[in-house]
């Protein structure tokens, strides 16, 4: 860009040197060779601009950066969590049909279920906070407390609604309330990383 | 990274004390005492933490007395004195990093971490040696799990938490005397003069 505007100032100087121009038009000429000139630093400026942002969008994906925001969990960040998990998680639980399908699951089915929904979890996780599906090494730490956090969260809430729910009762067995716990654990946590996401 | 002037930092904090570095976010904290203990939760917190928590649970199914002894009392009174403790021991850890950091929301985050990180512990421990004993079972009733689980976690908590803080306290602050007596040592030692 710097080229051309040099190449349209030596253009402007030899075109306006000419001696068969008059003055009208070499003012003339001198106007349209600046306004051109302009354009093209104008040009110039919303490209410089461009490149700042996509540098500054470039920063998010340092992982030192991105630790002040994920190694923190604010109150707001808690109470995302659990609105998250009401929302989404809510509707499936109150649902009876929800319950029958699950006494039809295997127990394994379910773990599985969970694994993988954690997994999940922690994927949507690093891409909220880094702007990048890959993982970074300093990062894994910080994201591992940061999935705690919210699982710890996200717990709280299952177990209060499972008890309100009678889903989770003293006379039940182990098995019948670990199987509830994983289910509606997993629910949980999607519902509660993605109201976070949609907020973004 | 950038050397930090210590002596500067504490000059300028007036009648503050202690200086508190955390070398992994590079963040640097002045309070009026070594809370370390509690800001903290380091591999050695978590160790000792765990380890008491695990003789703890070990003395809880192990301990036929102790065992009978907690079977005995009803659910309520085993619930209604572990939310007493867990009171207790919120209430404790805020005072301690509130008179540090005169900062009420900075100690309620930091003792709130801390509590976290050391209910954590205590769970794990009480589910490993739960299921090395023998005591937990598929198909057990949940009544048996809940009873077992409030009961064992009043005993490992009173054993393992005043570990975990005394011994962490005190090594942190041998660990800072050590490092200041090297550093005045070196002071000490004259600079040799360049010879003729």
């Amino acid at each position: 860009m710097a080229e051309g505007s040099y190449a349209h100032k030596d253009i402007a100087r030899s075109t306006i040197s000419r001696k068969d121009l008059s003055d009208e038009e070499k003012t003339k000429l001198e106007k349209k060779i600046l306004s051109q000139l302009n354009r093209i630093e104008h040009g110039e400026k919303v490209l410089l601009k461009k490149i700042n942002k996509t540098v500054e969008k470039g920063k998010v994906d340092d992982p030192r950066k991105a630790y002040f925001s994920i190694v923190h969990l604010s109150f707001n960040d808690f109470a995302q969590a659990v609105i998250g998990c009401c929302v989404f998680g809510l509707p499936a639980f109150i649902n009876l049909s929800f319950w029958d399908y699950v006494d039809l699951m295997h127990t394994s089915s379910i773990f599985f279920v969970h694994i993988f929904f954690s997994f999940c979890v922690v994927i949507a996780q690093n891409y909220e906070f880094r702007n990048t599906f890959s993982f970074d090494k300093w990062f894994s730490r910080m994201l591992a407390k940061r999935f705690l956090y919210t699982y710890f969260s996200v717990l709280i809430v299952i177990v209060v609604i499972l008890i309100s729910l009678n889903k989770i009762e003293l006379a039940m067995t182990n098995l019948d309330v670990v199987r509830h716990l994983l289910i509606a654990q997993s629910v949980g946590l999607f519902g509660a990383v993605t109201f976070s996401f949609l907020k973004r | 990274m950038k050397k930090l002037d210590f002596e500067n930092l504490l000059k300028r904090n007036g009648k503050r004390k202690h200086i508190s570095h955390d070398t992994f976010s590079g963040e640097t904290f002045v309070d009026n005492f070594n809370i370390d203990f509690i800001r903290y939760f380091r591999v050695k917190s978590f160790l000792v933490a765990f380890i008491y928590s695990a003789i703890g649970a070990a003395l809880f199914f192990g301990s036929d007395s102790i065992y009978t002894f907690f079977w005995q009392k009803s659910l309520g009174g085993i619930v209604a004195v572990f939310l007493l403790m867990v009171a207790f021991i919120l209430a404790f850890l805020t005072s301690i990093s509130f008179f540090a950091t005169d900062s009420l929301k900075k100690a309620l985050r930091m003792s709130g971490r801390r509590g976290f990180y050391n209910s954590f512990t205590i769970i794990l421990a009480f589910s490993i040696v739960l299921a090395s004993s023998g005591n937990f079972s598929w198909g057990q009733q949940f009544y048996v799990l809940v009873k077992n689980f409030f009961s064992a976690v009043i005993l490992m908590a009173l054993i393992s938490l005043p570990a975990d803080w005394l011994i962490t306290f005190v090594t942190d602050v041998m660990s800072e005397k050590a490092e200041k007596g090297q550093k005045s040592k070196k002071e000490k030692v004259p600079e040799k003069k360049p010879g003729p």
